[in-house]
């Protein structure tokens, strides 16, 4: 077939030069050293606030009415901890569009956050911000994964930007990308531990409660997870994890695991390295961590929340956000060579439970109870200032394990919690369930919770 | 980087006016199916025996859904393993053997950037595209996403999973974000129009939806009408499958383009002879051109097609085909073979307007079974005479018209992975209720 009326063909090529010259400015930054990197944040700070200033309606009017006397020029000379911090409320209020930088004709990505319950908040991303973010996960990928690994990616990729941005990093490493999802009525569980044994896939990504789930489930298949799949890591995204939870799922499956840390609204914000550390995105944003009640800054090594500036996003620029997340920066002091500092993610500030006005860190409980059980499924549940610990068969009949548990929690909290039984399926459902199956899973229903002996 | 690098490679070597390398078939098989089948562990094993020298393309034996799905490890296994970028599987059975497809970084950049040729007639950075189809396993939401993405439209990954996006914030989504084209099935668009109308909105004020880009089902003439009627939109078609990315794309002229750079294709008529004439109709079967993951020769997609080899105003030079579902799409009625296209277009065509779009229909005991939403008994007993009128003249069969409600066929979408499967009722399923 002749034509006689061709359309110009679509130019893609001004779209991948431009691509490129975003990647080649990311992976520039990587190599530079430890004072070039802190020259560079230092001066795209005050780039950033400057663009805030002029481009974002919420950022102009906070600027303005925290500063009236002082130009935007001045605004950014200010040392950084003089500037007001940016929370999820401020999110909430100016939900969708109220902090974009830049016009909405140039945002080629919006995300929101998934939770179902609550305000929406609300990410915008510009092409610049979504390939610097993409790339930026590409140089610690590398990292880890190669060409000839198959990754199965178990994380939800509506709405927010977790499973896009992961995908498009796997796809730029050359990896086979197998896209699973989350909770997806295609994909179920059952279909997930099919895929990674009949395409025999190398690197699974979800939260680590999904992990431990998923080799249970393949133990109840007759599938043994050591022998009958050729897992060799598994990336952990979506909640914090205590250490041990770490080693049960490095035991469960027999690889290694790394750690990803990010939200919606930011994306990307640390990375695990060769050497099985977490490294902060300091290539994008600047770090800083707060005493969450007096928002005193604290040195590196203390435990605070952790707030973040970004240095390169456009759509959605973010000074001094509080991320709600308790966090510990250490030196960057590490093998894999990186300049960054690393992280230590200790999970959301209200990731506790308080039993007889005794306020306890979830992750921290998770830490004692899984180093003290053979297994990894329990429950919590507290009544009248008591804490039930649910355990499942057979470690319910198990006197020493029960004896251990609770020297463990009186040792370290001085309170003696009562150990009772669950059956596993009232554990399990709720991790089958959940789209983001997490530490807040371990909390179970009174109805659910058994004498010892009931459960068998 | 070597990825962006070869992007632009890919992007600067893209012709898409180079339509069918004729001289690649001369010779025996040719060189572009030669190099598939070395390529490709099924292949060579599928067609061992052949002397491909000598053989013709065309005395190739077809390759069947069934023949890639029993050997679907081995089909992966290819020359270029190492250099699969993407795996799929088909989303429908979660039980049976799926079907499954994969793609070299060659192959995923050609079909994304061949898309956007498409796509980026009738998408400007200006639109904000809300994409409603699955991203998991399948590759059509990753697909669109990106092509989308790349024309620098504000995307916004919807997708299929109520644990994330319900029906209802998808519906708030389309209209407080200024939604202006969505990437979905004609099912799921018929549904957001009636979820939008129960959450009050008025899609004709609230709505800023231009254009609907349907996926994954095929829609007929009617519904085309409703849906575009409902939304007040343009309403356009794209085809594609997992053993073969996407084979067609949508122009601004409102049709169906294949991806002629990248397949050839033949149609197979009901005699079993191939007419690749202007206005054929048969079953489409697709061999790749350039494909390396996942080659496919003389593949035999199941799907019915009508072709228009006429020139098409939007300039692009492949030619277009109207979907008309799978080949398998009938019902057997008393010895006549009914398909399923025929009978919606007939009830959506008779139905008056103030019958619900949403309908359900079924073939048993040499009877034609209807279900329809009339919202009054004389509308059930107006539809009923017409359409009993209409089955028996054209078709010579008995027709059972039976009124239900239409929040029962809006409950059954909604419980289906595939809210169009519930159009098809099946007698084991009326058993079941009754």
């Amino acid at each position: 077939m002749e034509s006689t009326n061709l359309q110009p063909p679509y130019d893609l090529i001004p779209l991948f030069e431009r691509r490129l010259e975003v990647a080649k400015n990311v992976c520039q930054r990587f190599k530079l050293s430890k004072n070039e990197l802190l020259e560079w944040q230092q001066a795209q700070r005050r780039n950033i606030i400057k663009e805030t200033g002029n481009n974002s309606v919420y950022y102009n009017r906070l600027w303005s009415e925290t500063f009236p006397d002082m130009s935007i020029e001045e605004i950014a000379e200010l040392p950084h901890d003089n500037l007001p911090f940016t929370t999820r409320q401020d999110l909430i209020d100016n939900y969708p569009f109220g902090m974009i930088a830049s016009p909405i004709k140039d945002i080629v990505r919006y995300g929101e956050s998934t939770g179902t319950t609550g305000n929406s908040i609300s990410a915008s991303y510009t092409a610049d911000d979504w390939i610097e973010n993409n790339v930026t996960v590409v140089n610690h990928l590398s990292s880890v994964i190669t060409k000839e690994d198959v990754v199965a990616v178990a994380v939800p990729y509506e709405l927010a930007g977790v499973g896009q941005d992961l995908d498009r990093a796997l796809e730029i490493v050359g990896a086979t990308t197998i896209a699973v999802g989350a909770l997806t009525r295609f994909c179920p569980p059952e279909r997930v531990l099919d895929i990674l044994h009949r395409t025999e896939a190398t690197v699974l990504v979800c939260s680590a409660t999904r992990a431990l789930f998923l080799a249970g489930l393949a133990r109840e298949r007759k599938l043994d997870p050591l022998s009958n799949f050729k897992l060799r890591a598994i990336l952990c995204v979506g909640e914090g994890m205590s250490d041990a939870k770490r080693k049960k799922v490095q035991a469960a499956w027999d690889v290694e695991v790394y750690s990803m840390y990010g939200m919606t609204e930011t994306n990307t914000l640390a990375m695990f390295c060769s050497s099985g550390h977490l490294h902060l995105t300091e290539t994008k944003a600047l770090f800083e961590i707060i005493d969450p009640v007096t928002s005193d800054i604290l040195p590196d090594g203390e435990a605070g929340e952790l707030v973040v500036s970004t240095l390169t996003t456009h759509g959605l620029p973010m000074v001094r956000y509080r991320t709600g997340d308790l966090c510990t920066i250490l030196p960057a002091d590490c093998d894999c060579g990186l300049n960054t500092r690393r992280l230590v993610h200790h999970g959301r500030l209200t990731d506790t439970i308080s039993v007889d006005g005794i306020e306890l860190r979830m992750l921290d409980i998770d830490q004692l109870i899984l180093s003290s059980i053979p297994g990894f499924y329990y429950g919590l549940y507290i009544q009248d200032a008591t804490l039930y610990i649910a355990l499942v068969p057979p470690e319910n009949q198990n006197a020493d394990v029960r004896k251990a548990l609770i020297k463990a929690m009186q040792d370290k909290y001085g309170i003696t919690p009562k150990v009772v039984g669950i059956r596993k399926e009232c554990v399990t459902d709720i991790v089958r369930n959940a789209l983001k199956p997490s530490i807040k899973n371990i909390l179970v229903n009174e109805a659910d919770i058994l004498d010892l002996a009931a459960v068998s | 980087m070597e990825y962006y690098e070869d992007a632009l490679t890919i992007a600067r070597g893209l012709d898409i006016y180079e339509v069918l390398p004729v001289e690649s078939f001369e010779g025996g098989v040719g060189r572009v199916v030669r190099q598939s089948i070395e390529s490709s562990d099924f292949y060579r094993q599928f067609l061992s025996g052949l002397d491909l020298d000598s053989i013709a393309f065309t005395d190739l034996p077809f390759t069947t859904t069934n023949d890639i799905r029993s050997m679907a490890p081995a089909h992966m296994r290819t020359t270029f393993r190492n250099e699969v970028v993407r795996y799929a599987e088909s989303t429908g059975s979660t039980t049976s053997q799926p079907t499954t497809g994969c793609a070299t970084r060659h192959d995923w950049l050609e079909n994304t950037f061949t898309l956007i040729q498409s796509l980026g007639q009738v998408l400007t950075p200006d639109d904000c595209v809300m994409i409603a189809v699955p991203y998991s396993l399948t590759y059509v939401g990753a697909d669109m996403d990106r092509a989308c993405e790349m024309i620098g439209c504000r995307v916004i990954a919807g997708g299929v999973n109520p644990n994330v996006c319900s029906w209802e914030r998808m519906v708030h989504l389309i209209m407080r974000q200024q939604v202006s084209t969505i990437i979905t099935s004609p099912s799921r668009l018929l549904r957001l129009a009636e979820l939008a109308r129960e959450l009050g909105y008025k899609l004709a004020v609230n709505s800023c939806l231009k254009t609907a880009i349907l996926v994954g089902e095929p829609v007929h003439q009617e519904k085309l009408r409703i849906l575009s009627e409902l939304w007040g939109c343009k309403i356009l078609t794209t085809y594609g499958m997992t053993e073969a990315t996407s084979v067609a794309a949508p122009c601004r002229e409102g049709r169906m383009h294949l991806c002629e750079n990248r397949f050839y294709s033949e149609i197979l008529q009901a005699d079993g002879c191939i007419n690749n004439s202007d206005g054929a109709r048969g079953e489409l079967v697709l061999t790749s051109l350039t494909v390396q993951g996942h080659p496919l020769v003389r593949y035999r997609t199941g799907d019915l097609v009508t072709t228009d080899r006429s020139l098409c105003a939007c300039g692009l030079p492949f030619f277009s085909i109207t979907h008309h579902g799978r080949v398998s799409d009938e019902l057997s009625i008393d010895g006549k073979y009914l398909r399923l296209e025929d009978i919606e277009n007939s009830i959506l065509q008779l139905s008056p307007s103030y019958c619900s779009p949403f309908i359900r229909f079924g073939g048993w005991n040499n009877t034609l079974h209807i279900h329809l939403s009339p919202t009054t008994h004389k509308t059930t007993v107006s539809c009923r005479e017409r359409l009993t009128e209409h089955f028996r003249v054209s078709h010579n069969v008995e027709v059972i018209v039976t009124a239900v409600k239409r929040e029962h066929i809006i409950k059954l979408m909604d419980r289906y992975l595939k809210p169009g499967k519930v159009t098809l009722i099946t007698q084991e399923e009326m058993s079941t209720c009754e």
